[in-house]
């Protein structure tokens, strides 16, 4: 077999075709003349760009990609940053198998003949633009206002500049905002109320940390770079400890493992602050200089708690709890890692504020090597160019107090006679369905797969049939996708500029535009700016935003003086170089101990806490009750960030199928075999699955990894449904949502 | 089958011009060279269009992306080693695709410089240039086209064409089969 090899031996015959005038004309023709003399190809010239990954992730990993004659050639860690140090995860380094699969959206196309007809007739983006504009348009004639135009946008592609996406929805006027997160609402707002912010440590300095308890996270599958400071701890004499109802890979790694009971942790939490007063092992100073309310909190342990009843509770053996808390209070510093996924409970913020209180009280808060950590917004001090947005002259909203538009909702509350209506993100079939004067006619989704991420999908399902245009900003063909009418092909992040920080490390990345787009895709502000001269186009004045955007100038536009400060740098243009890492004074949150609270200090009582309707002090909330046999849980799973990643041709060697995992003993007394193919079902719906045995999740406990997979119709949120947390809404606009507090049967079919 | 000269080169423009069609009326219009002066009905072109999205484009996962590096490398994908190829090809040629993200080994990219190389072979004089035009012709035929080409036509074969969408297919087989003998 004959290869036309490009690297040597270059074919005889291309030496002579350029004079003969095989570039000559031919009807109909779609090659160009190329623009240069044939150059050959230099295998050395790499070019290396700066990246960063904008999925929802702790690690938000700096990426070094190497390019060649235009095309992506691997991806790897950025080395110049301590914490990706070099490597990526499994699923970072597939990224050249994502920008490339063939199953991308690759132009704006309609879906005639019905959501889900699959009658699909490709259009040019000014015909997808015209046809959005027109709908926009005819909503504000028929309702006088554009609240009827909703926007659902999450963590799917973060990135600074992709919230013109929100600036996109400001600028054609006042709409409805999906509001919240169901991601750590909870949490947020329970360290909000102990410490007045949500702030935590360095991760770098979990090294320096001699008891370390990572309390319902795993970083060993979600936080991969997070795991050479715990075994560095371990190597330097630290002692782990994993507190999960999954004998995780990151308990594995583990000296203790506390298999606890769902959504028992705060339960344990309290038992273990009772040891520390019944011992005489509380930070006298702490509590007593820099805290208010500990009086009351031990009034109410000694009253309330015991170690027995928390071993009760949380089915940790009360001699175990005794160890441990000894354990950690001797060791000085000690820190709690407390993951999301021990928040998402009808009992969430209550359990977070009494870890918090458990960490306060042994005197590890402001501490390096200490703290309660859960996340931060420390670093996310940009402009929010994109973001912030004009409406245009004379929009008509929601009249009324604007709350809140979420976590990431750095642009401020303005005192305009206007508002957007926000509903709950958590809801959101629920809010589709009630959404009244006017209705809800139109949703635009970007950087999200409500299809996947959103609760009750048998419900999402009616009420998407009550939206009269569905618009999907997407790269793969999703079940929202096929929801939509209209789908419109976004960029990935190497083919877009776009500046990144983290949730729980300091660094900061750049993210270059690596390769030209890929097929038609376009980046959000891209977009934004095609919708603007459509609308303007047929309605002079109807969209604020930009009509020409460049996507580097836009990028650039997100810094500030804070920005360089803060990270030490002259310009964007030295991160060129490589990341940058914030200049801390201390790698402690709180290490000055002057806490955000209204106090000023730590708040075991928290009057604000008990203002919003939960109680003052972290006491004892009992977690949602059974509704039936098995308690399912949906965590994330190794290869996918939620829906992303598992429709991968790499990732589905390694993952081809999903699996409901339950333990031997309640399979046995279901009937159930390994690989049985099973029915896991509540009253909302069902979901279709083999079942694998395993002794790593409880009796009453069934774990299926949450993923979309391009081949299977495998969707959790089938039987997961929207019961809410119980914090969130102060910090986030809506509160969070219980998604380990839902309860299955399974049968054998 | 054997086809001449003249109709292989008509044909590798009507199905240039089929796979590269963005809407029904430009599928339309390829219709009638690919088989035997077919003209279709609006209703007809418009299910055309959706099984060529459902076939070929998107935006759902196609079972026959037209894209020589899904079928040549080890493991499948856009812009691979087979792409860049082409790529060289064409700047041999003094072409190149237009700008877009369209990878160059897109199917009616590769009949159109198979075309471009016959026509001018066609009209050339010189055996000795004429030569030179056929070595190219014969590595884009033997060694590229024909190994991607007939697994493309086998997956959208098990993928329910309609009787329709069936004989342009059998017509992209045809030219195939013409222009392996044709060098």
């Amino acid at each position: 077999m004959k290869r036309f090899d490009h690297d040597s031996g270059r074919r005889g015959f291309l030496k002579g075709l350029l004079s003969l005038g095989a570039a000559g004309a031919l009807p109909g023709s779609l090659l160009v003349p190329a623009k240069s003399q044939a150059a050959p190809f230099d295998a050395s010239a790499y070019q290396v760009f700066r990246n960063a990954c904008p999925r929802n992730c702790y690690d938000t990993c700096s990426i070094k990609s190497y390019v060649k004659d235009g095309v992506l050639q691997f991806v790897e860690g950025a080395p110049e940053s301590t914490y990706t140090k070099g490597s990526l995860c499994v699923k970072g380094y597939a990224y050249p198998r994502r920008i490339y699969s063939p199953d991308r959206i690759k132009y704006p196309m309609i879906q005639e003949g019905g959501r889900g007809s699959g009658k699909w007739r490709r259009l040019s983006w000014d015909e997808a633009m015209d046809i959005i504009a027109d709908k926009i348009l005819d909503i504000k004639k028929r309702d006088g206002s554009l609240l009827g135009l909703g926007l659902t946008k999450y963590s799917g592609q973060f990135g600074i500049v992709n919230y013109g996406v929100e600036g996109m929805m400001s600028s054609l006027g006042y709409t409805t905002r999906f509001v919240g997160t169901p991601c750590w609402p909870a949490g947020i707002d329970a360290q909000n109320y102990d410490l007045g912010d949500m702030w935590c440590n360095d991760p770098e300095d979990m090294v320096k940390s001699k008891y370390i308890i990572v309390w319902g996270a795993n970083p060993a599958w979600c936080s991969m770079h997070s795991m050479k400071y715990l075994y560095e701890a371990k190597r330097r004499g630290a002692k782990v400890l994993v507190i999960d109802p999954i004998f995780t890979q990151t308990a594995a790694k583990a000296d203790v493992f506390w298999q606890v009971r769902t959504g028992a942790d705060g339960a344990l939490a309290l038992g273990m602050a009772r040891h520390l007063l019944d011992m005489g092992l509380v930070d006298k100073d702490f509590v007593e200089n820099h805290a208010v309310g500990f009086e009351e909190f031990a009034d109410y342990l000694r009253k309330n708690v015991t170690v027995e009843w928390a071993s009760e509770v949380s089915g940790i053996p009360a001699s175990e709890i005794r160890e441990v808390t000894e354990e950690f209070a001797a060791a000085k510093p000690a820190t709690v890692w407390i993951g999301y996924g021990m928040q998402r409970h009808t009992n969430g913020g209550a359990m977070v504020r009494s870890i918090d209180a458990f960490v306060a009280m042994s005197g590890n808060i402001g501490v390096e090597g200490g703290g309660a950590r859960y996340g931060h917004l420390a670093t996310w001090g940009f402009n929010y160019h994109a973001m912030v947005q004009k409406q245009p002259e004379g929009s008509v909203g929601f009249a009324g107090a604007s709350g809140p538009k979420g976590e990431f909702d750095f642009a401020g509350g303005g005192s305009a006679k206007y508002s957007d209506r926000a509903v709950n993100i958590n809801k959101t079939a629920q809010e589709i369905l009630d959404a009244r004067d006017p209705e809800l006619k139109m949703l635009w989704i970007s950087c999200k797969n409500p299809f996947a991420q959103d609760f009750d999908r048998n419900k999402l399902e009616r009420a998407f049939k009550k939206l009269e245009m569905v618009v999907s900003v997407e790269q793969f063909f999703t079940e929202t996708v096929k929801h939509s009418d209209i789908v419109l092909p976004a960029t990935t992040l190497f083919e877009e500029w776009n500046v990144n920080v983290s949730y729980w490390h300091y660094w900061l990345s750049l993210n270059e535009q690596a390769i030209k787009p890929m097929h038609e895709a376009k980046s959000n502000i891209e977009i934004a700016a095609a919708l603007s001269r459509a609308m303007n186009r047929k309605e002079p004045g109807s969209c604020t935003f930009a009509q020409e955007v460049d996507g580097k100038e836009w990028m650039v536009k997100e810094f500030n003086k804070g920005i360089y400060g803060l990270f030490g740098i002259e310009s964007w243009e030295d991160l060129r170089n490589g990341p940058a890492k914030a200049k801390l004074a201390s790698s402690a949150s709180w290490n000055e101990k002057k806490f955000r609270t209204p106090s000023g200090k730590y708040e075991f009582k928290s009057d604000l806490c008990a203002k919003n309707g939960f109680k003052a002090l972290p006491e004892y909330v009992e977690v949602r009750k059974a509704t039936a046999p098995f308690r399912l849980l949906t965590p994330h799973v190794q290869y996918a960030l939620h829906s992303q990643f598992v429709n991968l041709d790499w990732m589905e060697a390694f993952y081809p199928e999903p699996y409901v995992f339950i333990h031997p003993d309640a399979a046995k007394a279901k009937g159930i075999g390994e690989l049985d193919m099973v029915r896991v079902f509540s009253s909302i719906g069902e979901v279709k699955v083999r079942a694998k045995l395993t002794k790593n999740v409880q009796k009453d406990c069934l774990v299926m990894y949450e993923a979309w997979f391009r081949k299977l119709d495998f969707n959790v949120q089938n039987v997961v449904d929207d019961c809410a947390a119980d914090m969130g809404a102060m910090k986030t606009g809506a509160p969070g949502v219980a998604i380990h507090d839902q309860f299955v049967d399974i049968e054998r079919i | 089958m054997s086809l001449n000269a003249d109709h292989t080169l008509s044909l590798a423009m009507a199905l240039r011009d089929f796979f590269s069609a963005g809407c029904a009326t430009e599928m339309a219009d390829a219709v009638p060279a690919l088989c035997a002066g077919r003209t279709l009905g609006e209703d007809e072109a418009r299910e055309l269009e959706y099984e060529f999205n459902r076939l070929f484009v998107g935006p759902q996962a196609v079972p026959a992306p037209p894209f020589a590096s899904i079928y040549l490398e080890k493991e499948p994908q856009l812009m691979g080693r087979s792409t860049l190829e082409v790529r060289e090809f064409y700047l041999g040629l003094g072409l190149a695709v237009p700008e877009g993200g369209v990878p160059d080994d897109f199917l009616p990219y590769e009949l159109d410089a198979w075309a471009r190389l016959f026509m001018v072979e066609l009209g050339e004089e010189s055996d000795e240039a004429r030569q030179t035009l056929h070595e190219a012709r014969e590595w884009l035929v033997q060694e590229h086209m024909a190994r991607w080409l007939p697994a493309f036509l086998e997956r959208a074969a098990q993928s329910s064409p309609s009787p329709l969408m069936a004989d342009i297919l059998k017509t992209l087989e045809n030219w195939l089969h013409a222009a392996k003998e044709n060098v």
